[in-house]
């Protein structure tokens, strides 16, 4: 039973990791900018959530209807004005302008919020439902729920839609699909609103477990970074199994070995993937040097 | 020529800075050092201690000072580590005190402290916690406060004794988790419990680190839950704290109390974000503030008149006094002494032995001697215990000295 209790506990621990890394495989994956500012947008849209609540009395789930389309613009704003002048130069100047922006988003948090621990204190978020021994968190429960279908929609969309076919054109052969008549600036720019607006959703729904101060992003970015790269890059599922995977390995090494080993053992986990199946566990072979295909 | 009027214009400078404080050198005073923070990051809670050593000298005068002298204070700053150094440099050197009090926080202790016992000049601590200012063997070093291990002991104390009472149940038959952060400040409470713990003879039912940087502490709070523990002694910051709180209640893991080392645990954004459920639930080992029992603390009430009419606000921390309970048992080693001589003050430090109802906290003073592994250390030196309730954290042990109204509650 207490096992049990731990491989949910990890799931939905998973199901966190998951959702924040989604959209960075989306952007890091198909759009191949590696977006260190990543973890300041959760941090952005935690403190929208936050506000949202505290100034204008919306709950944090409804609040999502405002924070994620507001992370879409966010998003697309950061693509038009630091990645856009840049697309071309080499990866690392990209890394210097996101590693940048990160820097200035966390002081300009710093200034404007300071440097205190903001949460929500929501009845919700504390109820449990019992089932024999085994407790269920709701809010909890929203979160790993939320990664699933966000995970499956985006797979839908990027294989369904035109538009998804038009993002995964781009990622496979930029020169190619422009000849075809795609537009890579607006391509680029919708698909960095897009990770941003999902990253936007994950800020929300954790608001009520977690807490906001401006480097907060730094704690999840990490471990999300690993989740893409070992879920294989750009892939969605690769994502959201990556994270659950993740998850379930910290819950259970915490419980079973010792709770200070338990970022070594994902760790050794991460690296023996790596070692045996470098294009990650979903990624096509190459997929770590030519992106999507 | 610009070079040559630089040097200028800095003689001069020199020459308006110095040039007050030697006319300020007179027969009929006692100069004494102190280092505190007093700008910087640290400035805040080192000014507020400051005060409490001030304190003590605006009280000593109006009693006559010592040695029928008045007594004076040279302020140093030291907003860092480097800044303690050279200061107590000059003190030492410029200024020529005989002692020197301090600073609130451990680093600008453990360098200034060295500093001054280089110089055989009396480095006298009153607030910083660090076990290691004490552990050096430096004969010249004296601390009046309690230290960062005995945060671990004061929490398994008050765990086995009136917590354990307060339940029902005996020493023995506690069950005792302990759980801190990896960094300095938790590993040394973690092993002031595991100290005391082992003296008395008790196992501890849970004994584990964490990083408090972690973004979840589920797995901790499973075993805790497993080990089904009568109270929780916690070490944390205030974030891991509070998610730590959450994932417990998540779990459903009860236990009769929480007692916490200061740290996160006390601020008010902890109470804040976890609400009515930490009411009568959490306890907090840590520095007492003006809410002693006036019963119990006498003058603790004159105490707070007088900084509000000295420095025209209340007191915005608990530091001043600790911190003036220290330099109050500094000029009963003076007067001892009965001179300003170096080896003379050491001797009469070394015999200290202030009884506990003639200080204002009601702990006495005594110091480790030559030979042992905290020397100058004052092994009376103790903790008292709050908790929260109502929003507010109340003193409620030892149970004298409670804030009138107030006692200890369990779950």
């Amino acid at each position: 039973m207490v096992f049990l209790q731990v491989l949910i506990n990890g799931l939905f621990l998973g199901g966190v990791y998951a959702l924040i890394s989604l959209g960075l495989t989306l952007i890091f994956g198909v759009i191949r900018v590696i977006n260190f500012a990543h973890g300041e947008i959760l941090m952005i849209s935690m403190y929208a959530s936050f506000f949202c609540f505290s100034i204008l009395g919306l709950n944090p789930y409804l609040s999502l209807i405002i924070v994620v389309p507001g992370m879409f613009l966010v998003g697309m704003f950061i693509d038009q004005v630091i990645i856009r002048p840049i697309r071309n130069a080499p990866s690392y100047m990209q890394i210097f302008a996101t590693v940048g922006l990160s820097v200035v988003l966390i002081n300009l948090a710093l200034v404007f919020f300071s440097g205190d621990y903001r949460s929500i204190n929501l009845t919700f978020a504390k109820q449990v439902v019992h089932m024999g021994d085994i407790g269920i968190s709701l809010s909890r429960f929203i979160v790993f729920a939320a990664a699933i279908v966000v995970a499956w929609l985006v797979w839908l969309f990027l294989g369904k839609t035109d538009m998804g076919k038009q993002i995964r054109a781009i990622a496979q052969d930029r020169d190619a699909a422009r000849l075809m008549g795609i537009n890579p600036n607006k391509i680029y720019m919708i698909t960095f609103g897009l990770g941003s607006a999902m990253v936007g959703l994950a800020g929300g729904l954790i608001m009520p477990l977690y807490y906001v101060f401006p480097s907060v992003g730094a704690y999840f970015v990490l471990t999300a970074f690993v989740v893409v790269v070992l879920g294989g890059l750009g892939n969605m599922v690769g994502a959201l199994l990556g994270g659950l995977i993740i998850g379930v390995i910290d819950s259970l090494s915490g419980f079973y070995l010792d709770p200070a080993l338990k970022e070594m053992v994902y760790f050794v986990v991460f690296l023996l993937v790596l070692l045996f199946k470098p294009s990650g566990l979903m990624g096509m072979i190459g997929a770590e040097e030519m992106g999507l295909k | 020529m610009r070079i040559f009027r630089h040097a200028l214009l800095t003689a001069a400078l020199v020459a308006l800075l110095v040039a007050p404080m030697g006319t300020a050198l007179a027969a009929d005073e006692i100069k004494l050092g102190t280092i505190f923070s007093r700008t910087g990051p640290l400035a805040n809670l080192g000014l507020d201690s400051w005060r409490g050593a001030e304190l003590a000298r605006i009280v000593q005068n109006q009693k006559g000072g010592l040695l029928g002298k008045k007594i004076v204070f040279v302020n140093g700053d030291a907003p860092n580590p480097k800044a303690a150094v050279s200061e107590t440099e000059r003190l030492c050197t410029v200024e020529k005190v005989p002692v020197i009090l301090g600073s609130f926080s451990s680093s600008i202790s453990l360098a200034a402290s060295a500093k001054a016992n280089q110089h055989k000049v009396i480095y006298w601590e009153l607030g910083a916690v660090g076990d290691k200012i004490t552990e050096r063997g430096l004969k010249y070093v004296f601390r009046t406060c309690p230290t960062g291990s005995d945060l671990g002991r004061d929490q398994l104390r008050f765990a086995l004794g009136e917590l354990a009472k307060k339940i029902g149940k005996k020493p023995s038959e506690m069950k005792v988790a302990s759980i801190y952060e990896d960094s300095a400040y938790g590993t040394a409470c973690a092993a002031g419990i595991r100290d005391l713990a082992k003296e008395k003879g008790i196992k501890l039912a849970v004994d584990e680190a964490y990083n408090y940087k972690a973004t979840d502490l589920s797995s901790l709070v499973m075993r805790v839950k497993a080990a089904n523990p009568d109270v929780i002694l916690e070490s944390s910051y205030e974030n891991d704290a509070i998610m730590f709180f959450r994932q417990a209640q998540e779990a459903g893991l009860k236990v009769r109390q929480f007692v916490g080392s200061g740290g996160g645990m006390n601020l008010p954004g902890y109470q804040k974000a976890l609400g009515t459920a930490t009411s009568g639930y959490v306890c907090n080992v840590g520095y007492p503030g003006y809410n002693l029992n006036p019963a119990y603390a006498k003058g603790i009430k004159e105490l707070e008149a007088l900084y509000t009419k000295t420095f025209g606000e209340k007191p915005n921390s608990v530091f001043s006094v600790i911190n003036y309970m220290g330099t109050m048992a500094l000029w009963d080693v003076i007067n001892r002494a009965g001179s300003l001589d170096p080896e003379a003050l050491v001797k009469a430090a070394q015999a200290t032995n202030i009884p506990a109802d003639k200080t204002i906290l009601r702990f006495g003073i005594k110091f480790a001697g030559p030979g042992s592994k905290n020397m100058g250390q004052n092994v009376l030196a103790r903790y008292f215990i709050s908790q929260w309730q109502d929003g507010k954290l109340w003193i409620v042990s030892p149970a004298a000295a409670a804030t009138p109204g107030r006692s200890l509650q369990v779950k």
